[in-house]
């Protein structure tokens, strides 16, 4: 017997481990296609590696009662399974410990990342480990969100009831629901309506509210809809849909039914009431008509941008307060995995005074950077801005203020400042705003 | 296509007493442990939707596998964008040949695997437990450790090499690789 290939164990060993990189899992491939002898080391390996599992999955006993709510997917009827299942754990065979071993340590499809004020009807709901079982769901107040095992973050507002069949399927008949895929080869279809409702990449959102109906509208992307063997409907960005009992027919673009998901749709848990979200999806207005004496606006941009070049950024989570920092922060290298957010602030009127504008905005991941000098908002609006958006300020300052200004306009104006806390995952503001425009855009790292 | 009752209870009972074979087959295509119980499970309600197309008395392992090896093949080729599973066509190969050879008896080795990680020098051992049992990935085992990451692997493949022998064995005393 010859001795095995060093190098192609470790390339087993580590692609068995998870912990072998795309381009070496290529390789692998490669090899393995061509080389009887490589796949024979290979299947040697990995059922080793099959052996070591299952050993240790008995080695961590969980044998917990069976959680509440967790649907068994025995397709036969759940007392009857019930009983079924007690003989076979009273007979107490290896291959049946085995079965409720996997079984009871089997994954959820969804863990919960935002639970707020939500209120669940008893008995439905996330465990207490936060996952969020197979089964039926009831949310009777608040919104919520839980991220799949199939890749979507899917945000619902009550009051919903909805059924989670899979990682990747939710079936909605009371409610609404946005869901975003986070990373490429996410997956969901969403059944409501009588339709499916099948995201194509990456952003959308179902509204149930009126029985037998359902509102499909996209925020970025595209979806599927479809109703039984019929036509297939395709929606890409800024388009929508309603499916009734008897048809799937194009409708009228109107984001307004998710405002109250709208946060948590772009990643976001907490603002003040100083910030006023703009829907995701294309821009229904000019940037410039948006407009308030008293609050900024919050404008979702990219969700899923990768930073192409290196960035000259205002705060980062190693410079965390601007401008009173002694030190600059280190650029935002290129390579990075992005959502951006614009928050601006843009009068409906001059010669109102100084205003004092504060706040926090929290993010579900963590902030990367946060821009607000003008020549580096400008840098990045082509690759973080939206495409929709028109940021150009012919001879006009965009940023904010890092000094204070003694004499504006007979009035001393202070200067704005920004800090970064809770981890990286909240943004405190002090803005003091007057006649003129003020933005910052917020980078966050995206999944 | 409905499943009557009794085709139904059929399909359940001997699907239990085939599981750990049918897992051990998956998890050597693909060794995720999650997307390992996925696919199983996947298979489990395929074939209670298609148990009435089995023919009691027949092979029943091998219809299972046979449903199991379409689920891993889908899977792979859904996946496939990501860069982290082995491509279709080696799937496919490593498939083919899994089902022709004859694979050792699984249960025999998860329960020969308990006497001989026991044998294992202490630090080794702790690195198989955490590996296996709390499944988790090289780099957080080294860093719990207080390893590199490179001994860890060094230690990791030199655990299963002294395992593969002493479960060989137990198996088959005085047969020698």
């Amino acid at each position: 017997m010859n001795p095995p290939d060093q190098e192609l164990t470790r390339l087993i060993e580590a692609y068995l481990d998870d912990s072998l990189a795309p381009r070496e899992v290529a390789r692998l491939s490669a090899r393995l296609e061509q080389d009887k002898d490589a796949r024979a080391l290979y299947l040697k390996l990995s059922r080793q590696h099959a052996a070591l599992t299952l050993w240790g999955e008995q080695q961590t006993g969980r044998a917990a009662a069976q959680p509440p709510g967790e649907t068994i997917p025995f397709p036969s009827p759940r007392r009857t399974a019930r009983r079924r299942w007690a003989w076979l754990a009273a007979a107490a065979g290896l291959a049946v410990a085995t079965l409720l071993t996997w079984r009871l340590a089997r994954p959820a499809p969804a863990m919960m990342t935002y639970a707020g004020d939500a209120v669940w009807e008893t008995g439905t709901g996330p465990r207490a480990d936060g996952d969020l079982a197979r089964g039926e769901h009831v949310l009777r107040a608040g919104v919520t969100r839980f991220v799949t095992r199939a890749g979507a973050a899917v945000s619902v507002a009550a009051p919903a009831r909805f059924r989670l069949v899979s990682a990747d399927r939710i079936e909605l008949s009371e409610g609404r629901l946005t869901a975003r895929m986070q990373r490429e080869d996410a997956r969901l279809t969403v059944v409501s309506g009588g339709a499916e409702i099948t995201d194509l990449g990456t952003s959308f959102g179902v509204d149930a509210t009126q029985p037998g109906k359902a509102q499909v509208v996209v925020f970025d992307g595209e979806v599927a809809v479809k109703k039984g063997a019929g036509q297939e409907l395709r929606l890409t960005e800024g388009q929508a849909a309603q499916a009734s009992e008897m048809s799937v027919a194009a409708a009228k673009y109107d984001p307004e039914a998710f405002r109250d998901l709208w946060p948590l749709t772009v990643g976001i848990h907490e603002a003040s009431e100083t910030v006023e979200f703009l829907p995701p999806g294309p821009m229904l207005r000019p940037l410039r008509e948006y407009r308030a004496d008293g609050k900024l606006f919050l404008l979702p941009e990219q969700q899923k941008a990768v930073t192409d070049a290196a960035y000259a950024i205002d705060l980062s989570t190693d410079v965390t307060q601007w401008p009173d920092s002694p030190v600059s922060p280190y650029p935002l290298m290129r390579g990075h995995r992005v959502s951006s957010y614009l928050v601006f602030f843009q009068p409906v009127s001059v010669g109102k005074g100084v205003r004092r504008l504060s706040g926090e905005i929290t993010f579900h991941q963590r902030v990367l950077a946060i821009i607000c000098s003008d020549n580096a908002l400008t840098a990045t609006d082509a690759r973080l801005g939206l495409k929709s958006a028109d940021y150009r300020t012919p001879g006009q300052r965009r940023g904010l203020e890092e000094a204070d200004k003694e004499n504006y306009r007979g009035a001393q104006l202070p200067h704005d400042s920004i800090s970064l806390t809770n981890g990286g995952h909240t943004v405190r503001f002090d803005l003091f705003v007057s006649d003129e425009r003020e933005q910052m855009r917020i980078v966050v790292a995206a999944p | 296509m409905s499943s009557r009752p009794e085709s139904l209870a059929h399909v359940q009972e001997n699907f239990v007493r085939h599981i750990l074979p049918l897992k051990g087959f998956v998890l050597s295509l693909v060794p995720q442990r999650h997307l390992a119980d996925d696919i199983v499970q996947e298979t489990f309600l395929t074939a209670c939707e298609k148990a009435a197309s089995y023919e009691p008395g027949t092979n029943f392992r091998a219809w299972i596998f046979t449903i199991a090896r379409f689920k891993v093949l889908a899977h792979i080729k859904r996946e496939s964008g990501r860069g982290q599973l082995l491509s279709a066509e080696a799937t496919t190969l490593l498939l083919n040949e899994s089902l022709e050879a004859e694979a050792p008896d699984l249960s025999e080795q998860v329960a020969a695997l308990d006497g001989c990680v026991r044998k294992l020098a202490r630090t080794a051992r702790q690195a198989v437990e955490l590996r296996y049992a709390e499944n988790l990935g090289p780099t957080e085992i080294a860093g719990r450790m207080g390893w590199t990451v490179n001994a860890l692997n060094v230690a990791l493949s030199r655990a299963r090499i002294f395992l593969r022998r002493c479960v060989e064995e137990s198996l088959h005393p005085g047969r020698t690789c």
